[in-house]
């Protein structure tokens, strides 16, 4: 599992460092919560992206401190606070780097509605999966 | 929480060790890495392994005649242009990866490229260089929102070129010049560093006017633009240090 997580997050950080500006590995990141992953994948995308070393990392582990600060007081299970997280940290997150008030906020949109599609997907899949069960 | 901490002081040395050039080694064998196509590792018998390396180097080679056959074809063209960067030497820059609002090259601070750094096709504008590290710059297009053009259309009407969601648009033309649909757009140039609207040579094409947005009440009129490369096709620039 861990090993395809690793391949999933090297993929999508290679892909937005080089087709797409849409923070996948952030996405990922917030569904998975691999504080490893999430320093890896930051100095991948820093070097894709020309940026100082280091930036995305720390802007990685901070946004996945918050959701462990967040942890106890919240079910972090829930997609409508995945989702919210998902919209705040790619807001800001493209805001950071991109400096685009309007196209942050579209990413943000894009990626909420993504991540909102995945949770209904993975619900009728569980649903069909243990009625077949049954 | 704790290897939370530990990574984001880890992360905080590496910002800091990375500002004062000491990471620039490793750092730059990882970028010239990621020039080049990763390979994964395959578990396949022996010979099938050998005949399928043969394969892939008989691939290379053709890639490598076809990349020389684009590049001196580039070059051909570059020459027509040279015009517009009259003694300059040109640098030639690979497309390493594309976004909506940039490009990565594979040339970098070792190939003398700085931040302001012009990028051409053609007599055409691709963009400026915004960000740069050893062997990799990212190249800022004008479609950006955060980039400003000073520009000029070919009746002589001054403006800002700068982009947005809906592509670029001039902007900042007062009501008294006259814009029509097909203008052609050129950079007004500035070579002088000094603000975020200096740093572009002269008459370089940024596109043409597709439509004017002209209110009588604005202080300005406003011209929609489009470019004349499709940038997601571009497989090499000239760079212009």
């Amino acid at each position: 599992m861990k090993f395809w997580l690793s391949i999933s997050v090297f993929i999508t950080s290679f892909i937005e460092g080089t087709l797409i500006f849409l923070p996948l590995t952030l996405v990922l990141l917030v569904l998975r919560r691999s504080i490893i992953l999430a320093f890896f994948s930051g100095l991948l995308l820093d070097v894709l992206q020309v940026r100082p070393l280091g930036v995305t990392s720390l802007f990685f582990l901070v946004i996945l401190a918050a959701i462990t600060l967040y942890k106890k007081k919240l079910s972090i299970e829930n997609p409508v606070f995945v989702s919210l997280v998902v919209f705040v940290s790619s807001f800001v997150y493209s805001l950071t780097f991109n400096r685009d008030l309007t196209g942050s906020f579209y990413q943000g949109l894009i990626l909420t509605f993504l991540v909102a599609a995945y949770f209904l997907m993975s619900r009728i899949l569980t649903k069909k999966v243990y009625k077949r069960s049954l | 929480m704790k290897k939370i901490i530990i990574l984001l002081i880890l992360s905080l040395l590496i910002i800091f060790l990375d500002r004062f050039g000491i990471l620039s080694y490793p750092k730059g064998l990882i970028e010239r890495g990621l020039s080049f196509r990763i390979n994964f590792p395959n578990f396949e018998n022996q010979e099938v392994k050998k005949l399928r390396e043969e394969n892939t180097k008989i691939m290379s080679q053709l890639v490598d005649q076809q990349n020389l056959k684009l590049e001196n074809e580039a070059l051909r063209i570059q020459l027509n242009a040279g015009r517009v960067t009259g003694e300059k030497n040109l640098i030639v820059a690979k497309v390493l990866g594309r976004t909506a609002r940039a490009i990565f090259v594979d040339k970098g601070e070792k190939d003398g490229i700085a931040f302001g750094t012009n990028v051409l096709y053609e007599n055409i504008l691709v963009g400026r260089v915004v960000a740069v590290s050893q062997y990799r710059s990212k190249v800022e297009l004008p479609t950006s929102s955060s980039s400003k053009i000073p520009a000029k259309t070919e009746h002589g009407a001054i403006g800002i070129v700068t982009g947005g969601p809906a592509g670029m648009f001039l902007d900042k033309v007062t009501l008294n010049e006259q814009i029509s649909e097909d203008d052609l757009v050129l950079t007004a140039g500035n070579l002088s560093q000094e603000n975020e609207l200096s740093g572009y040579l002269p008459d370089l094409i940024i596109g043409k006017v597709t439509q004017v947005k002209r209110l009588e009440s604005a202080l300005f009129q406003q011209a929609q633009m489009q470019g004349p490369l499709d940038v997601s096709k571009l497989e090499f620039v000239f760079l212009v240090p």
